[in-house]
């Protein structure tokens, strides 16, 4: 029998990619450890499939090195790589069936016959697609072609797992569904997945770490409640979930860092920022919607405003309000009970929020 | 109306055809109409006349030689053409149509120098070199109409899972193009069979079946000649038709 696969950490190395005059990816440097479940998370044209490509052996890094277990594979070429990837498309072998799909990896590295059998009813059940190993990927559902793609790369035994927006094509339902599969089977298996996705919510729900990449450059690497609490770009704080940024300047730095904001009409406090501000710096305020507390509560915290309702938006389990604050728009998240208490539109109503809640972060250009 | 204008047409299309096909089962020597008494002593005498056989031999050879040379170098040309985006492209294309739009009296006479300069010998070589630069003219078009098509990241997967490039050629890229690569094949093939003006100027002594035919068209028409003609006929057309039903097959199954 084959050897139980050890997983393997992948390092990045001041890693850039060039398409003609474009750099596709700047500069990028990351570790992903054993068996980690990172996503790399951007926008489209950030960089972040070239990245995964490179890893896979698809494209080459112009400048800079990619280890797998520590040892460069950028002269390995993918055909000998221990990385194993499931395409956007899917690409499974149209005039293959099923089973001749899954044991195309075994087939080219000379595992026996019956034992290719074995691993193909192993690796159907462990993809939920028993007794489907004679059908043509044309004859398969979306959902089920994508379970094919996803056992083809993993029968192989890889070191490391590459997933190119693989949900990307399936319908919300089901895309929730494979979510939590794809979990399942990372638990199960234990090896290192790189996801690409630019869905936030599918790299929140899926990802040990989150890798934030905009503009060819990971702005920011960190597990999901890290990356939301404490955002380091203006960028990464509108990506991850949803935010209010606002334009502000520093007053006071020390122990009581303050801000003035609205053209310098309304100061608020903050918490002290991870990175270090001077007196007069122009900075973004990031403050998230559901931090804002509305009516008379909203006084016991330590930033109160009063805010004119422009718009009160139902949403289901929650409200949206959207108003200004000395002129300058704010909107916040709040539970339709509290909303039904006040607010009409036109009504001038008490927001809050705590120093504690306000993250500063360099002003967006 | 319409109905009318259909058979002008086609009659307009086969008749001459046809008219040596029934010339061909026709006992007199002479073509005349009607024919009174039908006869297949024509086909015996053509297929038991040994020059004609040793001509049919010799395209034979050129033939599927010029189809596979054809397809395989039209293969590797598409595929480069197809998977590649750069300037000019569109000129490149234009430029591979050129063979085909070039009279073949001046491309045949063009060869017949380029050889004798260089003191290349006739022979059927020389057929096979001229017919395959259709033949990869045409074999280029073909297989770069249906590479367009053809998804990348297939023989990306089959890298992904181990397939050194020329394993993944053949155990994915071959397979699921080879319609595209029998039509390009069996045109070429069909080309080469039954083209004639180029191969008179380059193949010298030796004679290939349309050189044959034409040679002893000068001492008049024969019925066995009417008989030879009409299997060519029917081998081009055969041949002709598959091809271009591989050709036009559905392209959008990878």
């Amino acid at each position: 029998m084959s050897q139980e696969r050890q997983p393997a950490g992948v390092s990045l190395i001041d890693v850039t990619r060039r398409f003609g005059d474009v750099e596709a990816v700047k500069n990028v440097s990351f570790d992903i450890e054993a068996g980690e479940f990172v996503s790399l998370l951007g926008p489209s044209g950030c960089g972040k499939t070239t990245t995964l490509r490179m890893i896979a052996g698809f494209e080459y890094p112009d400048e800079g090195d990619i280890t797998l277990d520590g040892k460069s594979i950028v002269a390995t070429p993918p055909y000998r790589r221990d990385t194993s990837m499931v395409f956007q498309d899917y690409a499974l072998f149209p005039h293959r069936s099923v089973a001749q799909n899954l044991a195309f990896g075994l087939r080219m590295r000379k595992i026996p016959k019956d034992e290719i059998r074995a691993k193909i009813e192993t690796m159907l059940e462990l993809v939920e697609l028993p007794g489907l190993g004679d059908r043509k990927p044309d004859q398969l559902s979306g959902g089920q072609q994508q379970r094919v793609a996803l056992g083809r790369a993993l029968i192989v035994d890889p070191a490391v797992l590459l997933l190119d927006e693989p949900l990307g094509a399936l319908d919300l339902q089901l895309r929730k569904q494979m979510q939590l599969e794809l979990k399942r089977i990372h638990r199960e298996i234990g090896i290192t997945f790189i996801y690409v996705t630019h869905d936030q919510e599918e790299a929140i729900t899926m990802s040990d770490r989150i890798a934030v990449m905009n503009q060819g450059s990971v702005e920011q690497i960190g597990p999901a409640t890290e990356i939301y609490a404490r955002p380091e770009t203006a960028f990464v704080a509108e990506f991850i979930g949803d935010a209010n940024v606002l334009l502000a300047t520093v007053v006071a730095v020390g122990e009581k860092p303050t801000v003035t904001f609205a053209a310098d009409t309304l100061t608020m406090e903050v918490a002290r920022p991870a990175r270090t501000f001077s007196e007069r710096d122009v900075v973004s305020a990031v403050v998230r919607p559901e931090n804002v507390s509305i009516g008379p509560d909203a006084d016991s915290f330590d930033n109160v405003y009063d805010m004119e309702v422009s718009e009160v938006i139902f949403a289901g389990s929650y409200v949206r309000i959207h108003g200004l604050i000395g002129g300058s728009p704010l909107w916040l998240t709040t539970t339709v009970s509290d909303a039904s208490r006040s607010n009409q539109v036109g009504s001038r109503v008490r927001v809050g929020w705590d120093a504690g809640d306000v993250v500063l972060v360099e002003w967006k250009s | 109306m319409l109905r009318v204008y259909a058979v002008l047409i086609f009659a307009f299309l086969y008749v001459p055809i046809l008219t040596i096909i029934v010339f061909s089962f026709g006992e007199s020597v002479y073509p005349t109409l009607p024919i009174t008494d039908w006869t297949l002593e024509w086909y015996r005498t053509a297929l038991t006349d040994s020059q004609l056989l040793e001509a049919l031999t010799k395209s034979l050879i050129i033939a599927p030689l010029v189809g596979f040379i054809s397809a395989t170098v039209g293969l590797l040309a598409a595929r480069e053409l197809a998977r590649r985006e750069f300037r000019g492209k569109g000129l490149v294309l234009l430029v591979l149509l050129g063979p085909l739009l070039v009279p073949l009296i001046v491309f045949g006479l063009g060869l017949l120098l380029l050889f004798s300069s260089l003191d290349v010998p006739s022979s059927i070589w020389g057929a096979v070199i001229a017919h395959s630069v259709f033949g990869i003219s045409l074999s280029t078009l073909i297989l770069y109409s249906r590479l367009i098509s053809f998804r990348e990241s297939l023989m990306e997967s089959a890298a992904d899972l181990g397939a050194a490039p020329a394993r993944a050629f053949f155990e994915v890229m071959l397979p699921l193009v080879f319609p595209a690569f029998a039509a390009a094949f069996l045109l070429s093939f069909t080309l080469s069979f039954d083209e004639f003006i180029v191969a008179w100027f380059v193949i010298g002594f030796d004679t290939t079946l349309p050189v044959e035919i034409w040679g002893r068209l000068r001492y008049g028409i024969t019925p066995e000649i009417n008989a030879i003609a009409t299997v060519v006929l029917l081998v081009s057309l055969t041949l002709g038709v598959l091809g271009q039903k591989l050709a036009s097959q559905r392209k959008d199954e990878s």
